[in-house]
Protein backbone atom coordinates (compact mmCIF):
# COMPACT_ATOMS: atom_id res chain seq x y z
CA UNK A 1 0.00 0.00 0.00
CA UNK A 2 1.36 3.28 -0.77
CA UNK A 3 1.43 6.26 1.56
CA UNK A 4 -0.91 8.41 1.79
CA UNK A 5 -1.85 11.66 3.29
CA UNK A 6 -3.37 12.21 6.73
CA UNK A 7 -7.17 11.71 6.95
CA UNK A 8 -9.34 13.57 9.38
CA UNK A 9 -10.04 10.40 11.09
CA UNK A 10 -6.87 10.12 11.50
CA UNK A 11 -6.80 13.50 13.44
CA UNK A 12 -9.41 12.44 15.61
CA UNK A 13 -7.74 9.22 17.02
CA UNK A 14 -4.58 11.16 17.09
CA UNK A 15 -6.63 13.89 19.42
CA UNK A 16 -7.95 11.04 21.36
CA UNK A 17 -4.41 9.65 22.26
CA UNK A 18 -3.30 13.26 23.51
CA UNK A 19 -5.41 12.77 26.27
CA UNK A 20 -3.13 9.74 27.69
CA UNK A 21 0.25 11.89 26.37
CA UNK A 22 1.13 11.69 30.08
CA UNK A 23 0.32 8.06 31.09
CA UNK A 24 4.14 7.01 30.89
CA UNK A 25 5.52 9.82 32.08
CA UNK A 26 9.08 8.57 33.26
CA UNK A 27 12.39 10.28 34.06
CA UNK A 28 14.03 8.95 31.12
CA UNK A 29 12.45 9.64 28.04
CA UNK A 30 9.69 12.04 30.15
CA UNK A 31 6.78 12.76 27.47
CA UNK A 32 8.24 10.82 24.20
CA UNK A 33 6.81 6.97 24.67
CA UNK A 34 3.31 9.64 24.90
CA UNK A 35 4.78 11.58 21.71
CA UNK A 36 5.55 7.59 19.80
CA UNK A 37 2.01 7.12 21.18
CA UNK A 38 0.22 9.59 19.49
CA UNK A 39 1.72 8.80 16.18
CA UNK A 40 0.39 5.49 15.84
CA UNK A 41 -2.18 6.50 13.60
CA UNK A 42 0.40 8.75 11.53
CA UNK A 43 3.02 5.60 10.35
CA UNK A 44 0.01 3.47 10.10
CA UNK A 45 -0.92 6.44 6.99
CA UNK A 46 1.98 7.17 5.75
CA UNK A 47 3.91 3.21 5.28
CA UNK A 48 2.44 -0.03 5.13
CA UNK A 49 6.20 -1.80 6.00
CA UNK A 50 6.66 -2.84 9.97
CA UNK A 51 10.06 -1.87 9.93
CA UNK A 52 9.67 1.37 8.64
CA UNK A 53 6.53 1.99 11.52
CA UNK A 54 9.12 0.70 13.96
CA UNK A 55 12.02 2.80 13.20
CA UNK A 56 9.87 6.24 12.90
CA UNK A 57 8.31 5.20 16.07
CA UNK A 58 11.42 4.47 17.91
CA UNK A 59 12.73 7.95 16.73
CA UNK A 60 10.87 9.36 18.30
CA UNK A 61 11.33 7.93 22.00
CA UNK A 62 14.61 10.39 22.38
CA UNK A 63 13.93 12.83 25.34
CA UNK A 64 11.10 14.98 25.07
CA UNK A 65 9.33 17.36 27.04
CA UNK A 66 6.54 19.90 26.85
CA UNK A 67 3.19 20.83 28.80
CA UNK A 68 0.93 18.18 27.90
CA UNK A 69 -1.93 20.81 25.93
CA UNK A 70 0.73 22.54 24.12
CA UNK A 71 2.62 18.77 22.79
CA UNK A 72 -0.42 18.98 21.14
CA UNK A 73 1.69 21.50 18.47
CA UNK A 74 4.43 19.38 18.17
CA UNK A 75 2.88 16.27 17.82
CA UNK A 76 0.80 18.42 14.76
CA UNK A 77 3.85 19.50 13.25
CA UNK A 78 5.79 15.95 13.80
CA UNK A 79 2.96 14.58 11.51
CA UNK A 80 3.43 17.01 8.94
CA UNK A 81 7.14 16.51 8.53
CA UNK A 82 6.92 12.72 8.82
CA UNK A 83 3.76 12.58 6.00
CA UNK A 84 6.24 14.97 3.97
CA UNK A 85 9.48 12.65 4.51
CA UNK A 86 7.44 9.35 3.46
CA UNK A 87 5.37 11.15 0.90
CA UNK A 88 7.52 13.74 -1.01
CA UNK A 89 10.82 12.64 0.94
CA UNK A 90 11.50 16.35 1.79
CA UNK A 91 13.68 16.99 4.50
CA UNK A 92 15.33 14.46 6.98
CA UNK A 93 15.22 12.58 10.15
CA UNK A 94 18.04 14.46 11.68
CA UNK A 95 16.36 17.86 10.63
CA UNK A 96 13.37 16.76 12.11
CA UNK A 97 14.89 15.62 15.26
CA UNK A 98 16.98 18.62 15.69
CA UNK A 99 13.32 20.63 15.43
CA UNK A 100 11.70 18.59 17.63
CA UNK A 101 14.48 19.66 20.49
CA UNK A 102 14.30 23.10 19.54
CA UNK A 103 10.29 23.02 20.22
CA UNK A 104 10.86 21.78 24.23
CA UNK A 105 11.84 25.07 25.72
CA UNK A 106 9.15 27.32 23.65
CA UNK A 107 6.33 24.71 24.41
CA UNK A 108 6.96 24.56 28.29
CA UNK A 109 7.35 27.82 28.44
CA UNK A 110 4.09 28.95 26.81
CA UNK A 111 2.37 26.34 28.52
CA UNK A 112 3.36 26.09 31.80
CA UNK A 113 2.80 30.50 32.14
CA UNK A 114 -0.41 29.99 30.27
CA UNK A 115 -2.55 27.21 31.93
CA UNK A 116 -0.32 25.75 35.57
CA UNK A 117 0.08 29.21 36.66
CA UNK A 118 -3.15 31.65 34.89
CA UNK A 119 -6.09 29.84 33.42
CA UNK A 120 -6.04 27.03 36.10
CA UNK A 121 -6.07 28.95 38.77
CA UNK A 122 -8.33 31.13 37.41
CA UNK A 123 -10.67 28.85 36.43
CA UNK A 124 -10.25 27.21 40.65
CA UNK A 125 -11.11 30.71 41.70
CA UNK A 126 -13.67 31.28 40.08
CA UNK A 127 -15.46 27.82 40.58
CA UNK A 128 -14.75 28.02 44.38
CA UNK A 129 -15.79 31.84 44.96
CA UNK A 130 -19.20 30.65 43.20
CA UNK A 131 -19.28 27.84 45.75
CA UNK A 132 -18.60 29.88 48.57
CA UNK A 133 -21.11 32.86 47.87
CA UNK A 134 -23.91 31.00 47.10
CA UNK A 135 -25.98 29.22 49.46
CA UNK A 136 -28.19 27.20 47.56
CA UNK A 137 -27.05 23.69 46.27
CA UNK A 138 -27.59 23.97 42.86
CA UNK A 139 -25.84 27.42 42.27
CA UNK A 140 -23.19 26.03 44.08
CA UNK A 141 -23.43 23.02 41.92
CA UNK A 142 -23.61 24.99 38.83
CA UNK A 143 -20.55 27.06 40.09
CA UNK A 144 -18.48 23.95 39.85
CA UNK A 145 -19.51 22.95 36.29
CA UNK A 146 -18.59 26.79 35.37
CA UNK A 147 -15.19 26.22 36.70
CA UNK A 148 -14.72 23.10 34.97
CA UNK A 149 -16.57 24.84 31.36
CA UNK A 150 -13.71 28.10 32.27
CA UNK A 151 -10.88 25.70 32.11
CA UNK A 152 -11.57 23.07 29.57
CA UNK A 153 -12.32 25.36 26.62
CA UNK A 154 -9.10 26.90 26.54
CA UNK A 155 -7.68 23.07 27.25
CA UNK A 156 -9.50 21.36 24.33
CA UNK A 157 -9.57 24.24 22.26
CA UNK A 158 -5.26 24.14 22.65
CA UNK A 159 -5.02 20.41 21.73
CA UNK A 160 -7.40 20.24 18.81
CA UNK A 161 -6.52 23.33 17.16
CA UNK A 162 -2.38 23.00 18.14
CA UNK A 163 -2.84 19.56 16.47
CA UNK A 164 -4.79 21.00 13.29
CA UNK A 165 -2.46 24.17 13.45
CA UNK A 166 0.87 22.54 14.05
CA UNK A 167 0.51 20.35 11.09
CA UNK A 168 -0.23 23.04 8.96
CA UNK A 169 2.29 25.06 10.25
CA UNK A 170 5.26 21.73 9.87
CA UNK A 171 8.44 23.79 10.66
CA UNK A 172 6.84 27.55 11.03
CA UNK A 173 5.57 25.82 14.52
CA UNK A 174 7.51 27.70 16.63
CA UNK A 175 5.60 31.20 15.16
CA UNK A 176 2.43 29.66 16.53
CA UNK A 177 4.03 30.01 20.37
CA UNK A 178 4.57 33.26 20.57
CA UNK A 179 4.00 35.33 24.07
CA UNK A 180 1.55 37.72 21.70
CA UNK A 181 -0.50 35.06 20.63
CA UNK A 182 -2.38 34.20 23.35
CA UNK A 183 -1.64 37.62 25.93
CA UNK A 184 -5.38 38.56 25.59
CA UNK A 185 -6.45 35.28 26.49
CA UNK A 186 -4.11 35.78 29.52
CA UNK A 187 -4.96 38.73 30.56
CA UNK A 188 -8.50 37.94 30.66
CA UNK A 189 -7.79 34.88 33.02
CA UNK A 190 -5.73 36.74 35.39
CA UNK A 191 -7.72 39.46 36.01
CA UNK A 192 -10.59 37.25 36.66
CA UNK A 193 -8.19 35.55 38.88
CA UNK A 194 -7.35 38.34 41.15
CA UNK A 195 -11.12 39.29 41.37
CA UNK A 196 -12.43 35.94 42.20
CA UNK A 197 -9.50 36.12 45.01
CA UNK A 198 -10.92 39.27 45.89
CA UNK A 199 -14.36 37.55 46.06
CA UNK A 200 -13.32 34.64 48.06
CA UNK A 201 -11.79 37.09 50.83
CA UNK A 202 -14.65 39.24 51.32
CA UNK A 203 -16.84 36.05 51.35
CA UNK A 204 -14.91 34.06 53.73
CA UNK A 205 -14.64 37.14 55.98
CA UNK A 206 -18.54 38.07 55.96
CA UNK A 207 -19.82 34.45 56.49
CA UNK A 208 -17.63 34.00 59.35
CA UNK A 209 -15.45 36.77 60.50
CA UNK A 210 -17.87 39.95 60.41
CA UNK A 211 -18.84 39.30 64.38
CA UNK A 212 -16.24 37.26 65.99
CA UNK A 213 -12.62 39.35 66.20
CA UNK A 214 -11.02 35.75 67.25
CA UNK A 215 -12.32 34.80 63.48
CA UNK A 216 -11.21 37.96 61.73
CA UNK A 217 -7.83 37.79 63.49
CA UNK A 218 -7.03 34.06 62.32
CA UNK A 219 -7.90 34.35 58.98
CA UNK A 220 -6.31 37.66 58.28
CA UNK A 221 -2.93 36.37 60.11
CA UNK A 222 -3.44 32.98 58.05
CA UNK A 223 -3.41 34.99 55.09
CA UNK A 224 -0.58 37.12 55.94
CA UNK A 225 2.11 34.69 57.39
CA UNK A 226 1.14 32.07 55.25
CA UNK A 227 1.68 34.91 51.90
CA UNK A 228 4.76 35.60 53.54
CA UNK A 229 6.01 32.78 54.57
CA UNK A 230 5.48 31.54 50.78
CA UNK A 231 7.28 34.23 49.67
CA UNK A 232 10.53 32.80 51.56
CA UNK A 233 9.97 29.74 49.61
CA UNK A 234 8.67 27.47 52.97
CA UNK A 235 6.96 24.00 51.94
CA UNK A 236 3.29 24.50 52.05
CA UNK A 237 2.54 21.33 54.87
CA UNK A 238 4.45 23.68 57.51
CA UNK A 239 2.58 26.75 56.25
CA UNK A 240 -0.68 25.17 57.07
CA UNK A 241 0.16 23.32 60.15
CA UNK A 242 1.45 26.71 61.62
CA UNK A 243 -1.74 28.24 60.19
CA UNK A 244 -3.88 25.61 62.05
CA UNK A 245 -1.21 25.95 65.69
CA UNK A 246 -2.87 29.39 65.65
CA UNK A 247 -6.29 28.87 65.00
CA UNK A 248 -5.84 26.26 67.75
CA UNK A 249 -3.97 29.10 70.27
CA UNK A 250 -6.37 31.93 69.48
CA UNK A 251 -9.26 29.55 69.99
CA UNK A 252 -8.02 28.77 73.29
CA UNK A 253 -7.42 32.28 74.34
CA UNK B 1 -21.49 3.51 49.47
CA UNK B 2 -19.03 1.27 50.90
CA UNK B 3 -15.00 2.35 51.58
CA UNK B 4 -14.14 -0.06 48.48
CA UNK B 5 -16.22 1.47 45.36
CA UNK B 6 -15.16 4.62 46.87
CA UNK B 7 -11.99 3.69 46.56
CA UNK B 8 -12.54 2.81 42.98
CA UNK B 9 -14.09 5.94 41.79
CA UNK B 10 -11.09 8.21 43.68
CA UNK B 11 -8.58 5.80 42.12
CA UNK B 12 -10.49 6.61 38.26
CA UNK B 13 -10.80 10.14 39.25
CA UNK B 14 -6.55 10.59 40.37
CA UNK B 15 -5.70 9.08 37.22
CA UNK B 16 -6.76 12.71 35.62
CA UNK B 17 -4.21 14.51 37.95
CA UNK B 18 -1.38 13.38 35.02
CA UNK B 19 -1.99 9.94 33.57
CA UNK B 20 -5.38 10.90 31.79
CA UNK B 21 -7.02 13.95 30.30
CA UNK B 22 -6.04 16.45 33.02
CA UNK B 23 -9.25 18.28 32.63
CA UNK B 24 -9.40 18.96 36.34
CA UNK B 25 -12.22 16.55 37.52
CA UNK B 26 -9.43 14.98 40.13
CA UNK B 27 -9.38 18.59 41.47
CA UNK B 28 -10.67 18.72 45.38
CA UNK B 29 -13.72 20.70 44.19
CA UNK B 30 -14.81 18.60 41.87
CA UNK B 31 -13.70 15.19 43.20
CA UNK B 32 -14.91 15.94 46.77
CA UNK B 33 -18.54 16.62 45.00
CA UNK B 34 -18.44 13.43 43.16
CA UNK B 35 -17.10 11.37 46.27
CA UNK B 36 -19.20 13.39 48.71
CA UNK B 37 -22.33 12.60 46.54
CA UNK B 38 -21.22 8.60 46.16
CA UNK B 39 -20.75 8.48 49.87
CA UNK B 40 -24.35 10.05 50.38
CA UNK B 41 -23.12 13.89 51.54
CA UNK B 42 -23.05 15.81 48.99
CA UNK B 43 -22.94 18.99 51.18
CA UNK B 44 -20.21 17.52 52.84
CA UNK B 45 -17.89 16.72 49.84
CA UNK B 46 -18.37 19.95 48.59
CA UNK B 47 -17.13 21.50 51.51
CA UNK B 48 -14.51 19.43 52.25
CA UNK B 49 -13.38 20.15 48.32
CA UNK B 50 -13.70 24.03 48.98
CA UNK B 51 -11.53 23.84 52.09
CA UNK B 52 -8.83 22.03 51.05
CA UNK B 53 -8.78 23.44 46.99
CA UNK B 54 -6.80 26.77 47.63
CA UNK B 55 -3.95 24.82 49.32
CA UNK B 56 -2.61 23.35 46.82
CA UNK B 57 -3.53 26.00 43.80
CA UNK B 58 -0.02 27.73 43.80
CA UNK B 59 1.98 24.44 43.33
CA UNK B 60 2.55 24.44 40.16
CA UNK B 61 3.56 20.77 38.22
CA UNK B 62 5.96 22.46 35.90
CA UNK B 63 7.98 20.20 33.97
CA UNK B 64 9.64 17.29 36.52
CA UNK B 65 8.97 19.52 39.47
CA UNK B 66 8.15 17.50 42.40
CA UNK B 67 5.22 18.89 44.62
CA UNK B 68 2.65 17.59 47.20
CA UNK B 69 0.27 15.33 45.66
CA UNK B 70 -3.32 17.62 46.55
CA UNK B 71 -5.29 15.85 44.94
CA UNK B 72 -4.75 12.27 46.19
CA UNK B 73 -4.56 13.72 49.71
CA UNK B 74 -8.47 15.68 48.95
CA UNK B 75 -10.03 12.43 47.51
CA UNK B 76 -8.53 10.70 51.47
CA UNK B 77 -10.06 13.08 53.48
CA UNK B 78 -13.41 13.92 51.77
CA UNK B 79 -13.82 10.03 51.70
CA UNK B 80 -12.40 9.63 55.72
CA UNK B 81 -14.46 12.33 56.48
CA UNK B 82 -17.46 11.36 55.06
CA UNK B 83 -17.16 7.97 57.07
CA UNK B 84 -16.75 9.55 60.23
CA UNK B 85 -18.59 12.34 60.52
CA UNK B 86 -21.65 10.64 60.98
CA UNK B 87 -20.22 9.44 64.44
CA UNK B 88 -18.71 12.48 65.47
CA UNK B 89 -21.53 15.44 64.64
CA UNK B 90 -20.49 17.49 67.92
CA UNK B 91 -16.49 17.20 67.12
CA UNK B 92 -17.14 18.54 63.76
CA UNK B 93 -14.04 20.59 64.40
CA UNK B 94 -11.72 18.62 65.81
CA UNK B 95 -12.71 15.92 62.81
CA UNK B 96 -12.09 18.39 60.09
CA UNK B 97 -8.99 19.52 62.25
CA UNK B 98 -7.63 15.67 62.15
CA UNK B 99 -8.04 14.74 58.56
CA UNK B 100 -6.68 18.07 56.98
CA UNK B 101 -3.46 16.84 59.21
CA UNK B 102 -3.99 13.06 58.44
CA UNK B 103 -4.08 14.62 54.39
CA UNK B 104 -1.11 16.78 54.74
CA UNK B 105 0.82 13.77 55.41
CA UNK B 106 -0.37 12.01 52.90
CA UNK B 107 -0.47 14.95 50.22
CA UNK B 108 3.71 14.65 51.23
CA UNK B 109 3.50 10.47 50.92
CA UNK B 110 1.97 11.33 47.50
CA UNK B 111 4.98 13.39 46.31
CA UNK B 112 6.92 9.78 46.97
CA UNK B 113 3.90 7.60 45.26
CA UNK B 114 4.81 9.54 42.00
CA UNK B 115 8.27 9.76 42.15
CA UNK B 116 8.28 5.76 42.45
CA UNK B 117 5.11 5.33 39.55
CA UNK B 118 7.45 7.67 37.26
CA UNK B 119 10.31 4.94 38.05
CA UNK B 120 7.93 2.32 36.84
CA UNK B 121 7.19 4.04 34.18
CA UNK B 122 10.69 4.32 33.10
CA UNK B 123 10.76 0.33 32.84
CA UNK B 124 7.74 0.04 30.54
CA UNK B 125 9.62 2.95 28.62
CA UNK B 126 12.14 0.00 28.24
CA UNK B 127 9.60 -2.60 27.40
CA UNK B 128 8.12 -0.14 24.85
CA UNK B 129 11.85 0.21 23.47
CA UNK B 130 12.76 -3.45 22.98
CA UNK B 131 9.80 -4.13 21.50
CA UNK B 132 10.14 -1.66 18.94
CA UNK B 133 13.27 -3.02 18.41
CA UNK B 134 11.85 -6.48 17.14
CA UNK B 135 8.83 -4.08 14.84
CA UNK B 136 5.46 -4.84 17.02
CA UNK B 137 4.10 -0.88 17.05
CA UNK B 138 1.18 -2.13 19.07
CA UNK B 139 3.43 -1.97 22.40
CA UNK B 140 2.83 1.35 22.37
CA UNK B 141 -0.98 0.64 23.14
CA UNK B 142 -0.49 -1.95 25.01
CA UNK B 143 1.93 -0.46 27.68
CA UNK B 144 -0.02 3.19 28.05
CA UNK B 145 -2.96 0.57 28.72
CA UNK B 146 -0.67 -1.47 31.29
CA UNK B 147 0.29 1.55 32.60
CA UNK B 148 -2.74 3.26 33.11
CA UNK B 149 -4.28 0.05 34.77
CA UNK B 150 -1.00 0.02 37.00
CA UNK B 151 -1.81 3.63 38.60
CA UNK B 152 -5.22 2.68 39.15
CA UNK B 153 -4.76 0.11 41.00
CA UNK B 154 -1.98 1.78 42.91
CA UNK B 155 -4.00 4.85 43.68
CA UNK B 156 -6.78 2.71 44.47
CA UNK B 157 -4.69 0.31 47.13
CA UNK B 158 -3.31 3.44 48.63
CA UNK B 159 -6.88 5.23 48.87
CA UNK B 160 -8.29 2.55 50.57
CA UNK B 161 -5.49 1.92 52.81
CA UNK B 162 -5.52 5.87 54.12
CA UNK B 163 -8.35 5.55 54.62
CA UNK B 164 -8.67 1.95 56.57
CA UNK B 165 -5.96 3.07 58.39
CA UNK B 166 -6.84 6.95 58.92
CA UNK B 167 -10.43 5.70 60.11
CA UNK B 168 -8.86 3.57 62.77
CA UNK B 169 -6.08 6.12 63.56
CA UNK B 170 -8.88 8.99 64.09
CA UNK B 171 -11.27 6.99 65.60
CA UNK B 172 -8.77 5.80 68.44
CA UNK B 173 -7.46 10.11 69.29
CA UNK B 174 -11.12 11.18 68.61
CA UNK B 175 -12.27 9.11 71.69
CA UNK B 176 -9.57 10.49 73.87
CA UNK B 177 -9.75 14.09 72.83
CA UNK B 178 -12.32 16.01 75.20
CA UNK B 179 -15.37 17.39 74.00
CA UNK B 180 -14.35 21.49 74.79
CA UNK B 181 -11.53 20.71 72.37
CA UNK B 182 -13.67 21.34 69.44
CA UNK B 183 -14.26 24.87 70.60
CA UNK B 184 -11.03 25.16 70.59
CA UNK B 185 -10.47 23.62 67.06
CA UNK B 186 -13.42 26.09 66.17
CA UNK B 187 -10.99 28.41 63.93
CA UNK B 188 -9.22 25.58 62.11
CA UNK B 189 -11.48 25.67 59.11
CA UNK B 190 -10.98 29.85 58.80
CA UNK B 191 -7.05 29.09 59.26
CA UNK B 192 -7.10 26.35 56.40
CA UNK B 193 -9.11 28.66 54.05
CA UNK B 194 -6.36 31.61 55.29
CA UNK B 195 -3.88 29.52 54.82
CA UNK B 196 -5.23 28.79 51.25
CA UNK B 197 -6.19 32.30 50.24
CA UNK B 198 -2.23 33.20 51.46
CA UNK B 199 -0.61 30.73 49.43
CA UNK B 200 -2.83 31.28 46.34
CA UNK B 201 -1.54 34.67 47.17
CA UNK B 202 1.72 34.52 45.46
CA UNK B 203 0.15 33.68 42.00
CA UNK B 204 -0.58 37.53 42.20
CA UNK B 205 1.71 39.72 43.28
CA UNK B 206 2.44 41.69 40.43
CA UNK B 207 0.87 45.75 40.88
CA UNK B 208 -2.09 45.33 38.90
CA UNK B 209 -3.33 42.51 40.34
CA UNK B 210 -3.76 44.34 43.33
CA UNK B 211 -6.32 46.62 41.88
CA UNK B 212 -8.31 43.51 40.43
CA UNK B 213 -7.82 42.38 44.01
CA UNK B 214 -9.58 45.34 45.53
CA UNK B 215 -11.90 45.08 42.59
CA UNK B 216 -13.05 41.62 43.13
CA UNK B 217 -13.31 42.68 47.52
CA UNK B 218 -15.63 45.22 46.64
CA UNK B 219 -17.68 43.51 44.56
CA UNK B 220 -18.01 41.08 47.40
CA UNK B 221 -18.94 43.60 49.64
CA UNK B 222 -21.77 44.93 46.90
CA UNK B 223 -22.80 41.22 46.89
CA UNK B 224 -23.46 40.83 50.34
CA UNK B 225 -25.32 44.19 51.09
CA UNK B 226 -27.45 43.66 47.93
CA UNK B 227 -28.66 40.50 48.81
Amino acid sequence: MPAEKLKYRDFFCIFLRTLLLQAVWNFKGMISAGIAFTLVPVVKRISSNRTEQAGILKRHLGFFNAHPYFASFAIGALARLEEGLAINKTGDAGQIEKFKVALIGPLGVAGDAYFWAIVKPASILAGSAGILVFNRMEYRLGSAVMMLVLYNIPHLYIRFTGLWKGYQSGYNTYKLLKKENYARVKSVYRILGAVMLGIVMVTVLNKNGSRDMGALLVFVLAITGSAFLRGKRVYMQPIVLLSMGLAAIIGLL
Amino acid sequence: MDLFPLSLVGGLIALDTTAALQGLISQPLISGIILGWLAGDIALGLHMGVLMQLLWLNQLPVGAAKIPEGNLASIIAVILTARLSIFYENSQNILILTVVLYALLFSWLGTALTTSIRSGNARLFDIISRTLDKECIYVLSAVHMAALLLQFIIQTAVIFFAVLIGQMLLQKILVVVPAEWNNIARYAELAIIGSGVGLTLSLYKEKKDVLFLLIGAILGVLFFLVM
